[in-house]
């Protein structure tokens, strides 16, 4: 069989989110991702991320037990933090949001001008979007990341949606994001 | 992203060691034979006008050259009670 056909007629049944004749099919994916590929594909994000364009750099080390160290090269922040990786949780929304906690390495008055810097850009983003006409466009560009004085939320759903991947919304359920043996893993499962 | 995907498969997945992806995806009668209607279609749409197509290898058939030179092509899947379960079990150790 042609395999570029086959996988263009899944594909199509997917993004039309038409299941039948495939439902009822559960399969989980255990993704463990090393230090070094983690740190490439961030490598990546940045250069081609208009969402991450205030970075010039983000390094990953010393994942273990949940926990890990980055170092984050910003516009408004030079520091190597530790961070702790908390369970998935969901928003107002159902979208599923991984949450991690700045344990140490964030001075009081860091949080602050990170607070004020962010809240800064929110607004703006607010202002820009009651100009904007296409919802679509508006919930694409919509940042996948939130970063308050001691958390950073990523918005799972809007990272699939912003990959062109939205299809896959209906069909994920995350499981976990762990940290272990200086490996990222991601746990998840796909329902038909 | 593209240049990540290609470093991972350089690599023969040796920074996804671990992977594991298990499961089970049921497929009804109906489904495999819409499958196998879109494989007689591609392979009966293919140009055969004066050019040979290359056998897939030396001993092997030609499989859109004898569709094409049938007249009637069918070909169903009938399953008796139970469904055709596409089983996975992909593992990086």
């Amino acid at each position: 069989m042609n395999p570029g056909s086959l996988k263009k007629t899944m594909l199509e049944k997917l993004q039309n989110k038409d299941y039948s004749g495939i439902k009822g099919g559960e399969v989980s994916f255990h993704i463990p991702i090393q230090e070094s590929l983690l740190n490439v594909i961030l490598v990546t994000s940045i250069s081609s991320s208009e969402g991450l364009k205030d970075f010039k750099s983000i390094h990953f080390s010393d994942l273990n037990d949940e926990e890990f160290v980055v170092r984050v090269d910003h516009r408004k922040i030079n520091k190597t933090i530790r961070c702790q990786l908390h369970n998935i949780s969901y928003n107002k929304d159902a979208e599923p949001l991984l949450i991690i906690e700045f344990v140490e390495g964030i001075r009081f008055y860091e949080k602050i001008a990170l607070l004020s810097a962010t809240t800064f850009q929110k607004g703006m983003k607010w202002f820009k979007s009651k100009f904007q006409d296409e919802e679509e466009e508006n919930n694409k560009s919509k940042s996948a990341v939130d970063i308050s004085s001691s958390l950073l939320t990523i918005n799972l759903a809007q990272l699939l949606r912003q990959q062109d991947l939205d299809y896959l919304n209906t069909l994920i359920t995350w499981k976990e994001v762990s940290a272990r043996e200086n490996t990222l893993i991601i746990d998840f499962n796909i329902n038909t | 992203m593209k240049a990540v995907v290609n470093r991972i498969l350089e690599n023969n997945l040796n920074e996804l060691k671990g992977l594991s992806i298990e499961g089970e995806i049921p497929f009804t009668e109906e489904f495999l034979n819409e499958l196998i209607g879109i494989f007689l279609e591609n392979n009966s749409s293919q140009p055969t006008d004066g050019i040979k197509a290359p056998a897939s290898s030396g001993a092997g058939l030609d499989i859109s050259q004898i569709l094409n030179a049938l007249d009637k092509k069918e070909l169903r899947i009938e399953l008796k009670e139970k469904l055709a379960v596409l089983k996975i079990n992909a593992k990086k150790f």
